[in-house]
C-alpha cells in the first residue's frame, strides 16, 4: 500500500567510451548515432521525472579513464550558475529543461577534455557502479523516513575489462544487498562491443533486466515499455 | 500487483485519459499529443509560463516566502476574526462562500452589494465550525480547499471560464520559485484569477500595474504534495510544550496561534512571549462540539510541538493524548441505529432458535432472555423475518395446530 509514497531513485550510467561509439558509428551494417541515443535517453529521463514529483534522478558518465556525474551537479559548481544562462522557453517544463541542459553541457565538457591518448577501448563500468551506489546510499540516508526504491540502468557498449572483474562483482553484490536492481541495455554488433560477461550477471543477480538492443532506433520504446 | 494495475487504469479512465475501446486501451488523443510535447520539449504552447528575463526589480526567495507567509497569516487572522485586520473583498467573499465564515447578522445579501468591505461589516462575519477545522489543517491542504472553493465560486458567481481557471491553476504548479513571469500570455480571465489569488499570498506582484508576477512557494508546491510541509520546519519552529499534568506553555505572541490554541485550551496567563493554559475537559469538549475531532487537536499539537518536546517519543505525553481521546469518546456514548423489535415469542425454544440464527451474522443488537425481546438490525431484519416464517411453518406442520401465534413486529 505504501508504494505510492516511495521515492523512486533512478541512476542511469551511460557508457561514453569514445572508441566504442566511434566503432559503432562507423559500423557498415548498423551505424549507431551517439547523439540519437542520448536524445532517447533524455526523453526516458523526462518520462521518469514526470511520473511523480518526488522521483529522484542521477546520471553518471562512464568514460575511458574516469566516471563523472552528469546530473545532479554539485551545488557549489560554478557551472550550475551558467546553467541559468540559456533562457528557458515557455514550452519546456522547468525540471526537464534543467536536466537536459545540464547533461548536454556536461557531456560536451567531457568530450572536450578527452585526449586522443585516452582512447583505449575501455570503460569504467565498475567505478560508475560504485559511484552510483554511493549516491543511492546518500539519498537513502537523507530520506530515512521514507522508503527509497533504487534502480540502476546501465547503457553499455564497451567490451568487458577482465581487470575489472573483481571490482564489478563486488559492486553487483553490494547492489544485491541494498535491493537495488541493475537493468542493462547493451548495444553490440559484429564489429563493436562483443559479448559482455559481467553485465548479464549484474542483472541476473539483482533481479533486473538484461536486454540486447536489437534495433537502436527503438531504444526509447524498450526503455519505456520494458520497465 | 494486478489489483494495483486495475486501480490505476480505473483512475485513468475516470480522468478520461485512457479510453476503453473494444477491449483495447486508448490514450486520449489530446493528452497524448501534449504529453509527448512536454517530454520532448516540442510544440509552441506556453503551458509552463513565459519567464521574464531582465533582472529589473530582482525579487529574492526569502522575500517571497515572507510575503506568502504574511499574506496567508492575514487571511487566517481575518478568518478567526482578529480585529484590526483589513481584508480584501476577494478574500472575504471566498471565506464566506466556502462556509468557513458565516454572517452572524443575517443581512449578508445587502452587505455583499457594498463595494467596500470595511470594519463594521467584518464584525458580522464569524467563524463556523468548519472554519475551526480548517485552521488545524496543513497549509497545503488549506490552500487546496480554498482553491476548490474558488473554482466553484468562479463558475457560479463570477461567470469565469472554468477551463481557463483550471488551466492556470495547473500551470502555476509547474512554475519556478523566484522567477518572474510575464502576464502577457495570460487571458483576461486568468489575469483576474491572478489578481484574486494575490490576496492569498499565492503570487507576488510588486505593484498593481506590474507586467510581471512571481509565484510563491505556495504556488509552486501546489502539485508537489508534501513539499511545503517538509520544508516548513526550518522557518516554522514548534512552540508548544505540554506536560503530563495537562499544563500547556506556548512560546508565541502571534494572535492567530493564540486564537487557535484558545479553541481547545483554557488559557490562564499571557506573557510577552508566551501563553500558559490548561487542557481541560470543558475546553476540549467545547472544541469537540464545534465539530473539531480529537485527532485534529492531537495532530495540531504534535505538528507544532516545541523542539524540546519533539525529542521525546511519543512527542505528546501519552496521558494527554489518551485523555483527549477519552473526552471525545464520552460524547459518543449514544449511537442511534435503526432496528426491528421482536417480542411475544411463543416459548423459549423459538426465541433461542431465532437468536442462534441471527447472532452469527451480527444482526442482534440487543436481547433480553427473561422478557424474550430481541432487537435486530435493519439489514438483518429481512433474513430473520424469512427464517421466522420458515420455522413457524415447520412448527405448525409438526404440531398440527395452525394457530401458532406469530411474534409481532414493531418498528
Amino acid at each position: 500500500m505504501n508504494a505510492e509514497d516511495d521515492i523512486n531513485l533512478l541512476t542511469v550510467i551511460v557508457d561514453t567510451n569514445p572508441a566504442a561509439w566511434a566503432a559503432a558509428a562507423n559500423d557498415p551494417e548498423r551505424p549507431l548515432d551517439f547523439i540519437k541515443i542520448i536524445e532517447q535517453i533524455l526523453i526516458f529521463i523526462n518520462a521518469h521525472l514526470s511520473l511523480k514529483f518526488d522521483n529522484e534522478l542521477a546520471i553518471i558518465a562512464s568514460h575511458t579513464n574516469q566516471s563523472r556525474f552528469l546530473y545532479p551537479l554539485p551545488p557549489t559548481d560554478p557551472e550550475a550558475a551558467l546553467l541559468d544562462a540559456p533562457k528557458k522557453p515557455a514550452n519546456a517544463y522547468k525540471q526537464f529543461f534543467d536536466v537536459d541542459q545540464g547533461v548536454v553541457m556536461k557531456l560536451k565538457e567531457l568530450v572536450a577534455e578527452s585526449k586522443e591518448a585516452d582512447e583505449e577501448n575501455k570503460s569504467m563500468i565498475a567505478g560508475s557502479l560504485s559511484l552510483a551506489q554511493s549516491y543511492i546510499n546518500r539519498v537513502k540516508r537523507a530520506n530515512e523516513n521514507s522508503n527509497v526504491q533504487s534502480r540502476i540502468l546501465v547503457i553499455s557498449i564497451s567490451p568487458d575489462l577482465p581487470s575489472q572483474y573483481i571490482a564489478t562483482m563486488n559492486c553487483i553484490f553490494a547492489a544485491q544487498k541494498g535491493a537495488t536492481r541493475i537493468d542493462v541495455c547493451r548495444f553490440q554488433g559484429r564489429n563493436y562491443g562483443g559479448d559482455s560477461v559481467f553485465l548479464p550477471q549484474a542483472s541476473h543477480i539483482t533481479g533486473g533486466i538484461f536486454l540486447e538492443i536489437p534495433e537502436p532506433r527503438n531504444l526509447l520504446q524498450y526503455l519505456l515499455v520494458r520497465r | 500487483m494486478f489489483s494495483g494495475l486495475k486501480e490505476s487504469l480505473k483512475k485513468l479512465s475516470k480522468l478520461h485519459i485512457c479510453v476503453d475501446q473494444h477491449e483495447h486501451l486508448q490514450m486520449n488523443k489530446i493528452f497524448q499529443e501534449n504529453f509527448h510535447n512536454a517530454l520532448v520539449g516540442g510544440g509552441n504552447h506556453v503551458s509552463f509560463g513565459e519567464p521574464m528575463d531582465d533582472k529589473k526589480h530582482e525579487v529574492d526567495i526569502p522575500l517571497l516566502d515572507r510575503y506568502a507567509a504574511e499574506t496567508w497569516e492575514t487571511v487566517l487572522h481575518y478568518l478567526v476574526g482578529t480585529p484590526a485586520e483589513r481584508c480584501p473583498k476577494a478574500v472575504a467573499k471566498l471565506l464566506e462562500a466556502s462556509g468557513l465564515q458565516e454572517d452572524a447578522g443575517g443581512d449578508g445579501r445587502q452587505r455583499m452589494g457594498h463595494d467596500e468591505l470595511d470594519g463594521s461589516s467584518d464584525q458580522k462575519l464569524s467563524i463556523t465550525s468548519k472554519g475551526f477545522q480548517f485552521l488545524l489543517l496543513d497549509v497545503n491542504v488549506q490552500v487546496w480547499s480554498l482553491l476548490l472553493q474558488y473554482l466553484d465560486l468562479a463558475e457560479r458567481q463570477l461567470n469565469m471560464d472554468i477551463v481557463q481557471v483550471l488551466n492556470f491553476l495547473f500551470q502555476i504548479g509547474t512554475l519556478e520559485l523566484g522567477q518572474a513571469y510575464s502576464i502577457e500570455p495570460l487571458t483576461d480571465t486568468q489575469t483576474n484569477v491572478l489578481r484574486d489569488l494575490k490576496h492569498f499570498g499565492i503570487f507576488y506582484q510588486r505593484t498593481k500595474k506590474s507586467r510581471r508576477f512571481y509565484p510563491t512557494r505556495m504556488a509552486t508546491s501546489l502539485t508537489s504534495g508534501s513539499m511545503i510541509s517538509s520544508r516548513k520546519p526550518e522557518d516554522n519552529q514548534g512552540y508548544i510544550i505540554i506536560e503530563t499534568n495537562f499544563r500547556m506553555y506556548a512560546y508565541t505572541d502571534s494572535p492567530l496561534q493564540i486564537a487557535i490554541l484558545s479553541l481547545f485550551v483554557s488559557l490562564q496567563a499571557r506573557f510577552q512571549n508566551m501563553v500558559t493554559g490548561l487542557v481541560t475537559r470543558d475546553a476540549v469538549r467545547e472544541a469537540l462540539s464545534k465539530g473539531i475531532t480529537a485527532d485534529q487537536i492531537i495532530t495540531y499539537l504534535t505538528a507544532h510541538a516545541h523542539p524540546e518536546l519533539k525529542k521525546q517519543s511519543p512527542i505528546l505525553p501519552q496521558t494527554v493524548i489518551d485523555q483527549i481521546r477519552l473526552w471525545e469518546m464520552e460524547r459518543n456514548r449514544l449511537r442511534l441505529s435503526g432496528a426491528w423489535l421482536y417480542n411475544e415469542f411463543a416459548d423459549m425454544q423459538e426465541f433461542n432458535q431465532i437468536c442462534n440464527y441471527a447472532e452469527p451474522f451480527g444482526a442482534v443488537l440487543w436481547k433480553n432472555e427473561k422478557k424474550r425481546i430481541l432487537a435486530v438490525t435493519e439489514e438483518g431484519h429481512e433474513h430473520v423475518k424469512a427464517f421466522r416464517k420458515r420455522t413457524a411453518a415447520a412448527r405448525a406442520g409438526q404440531s398440527g395446530n395452525g394457530a401458532q401465534r406469530a411474534p409481532t413486529l414493531q418498528r
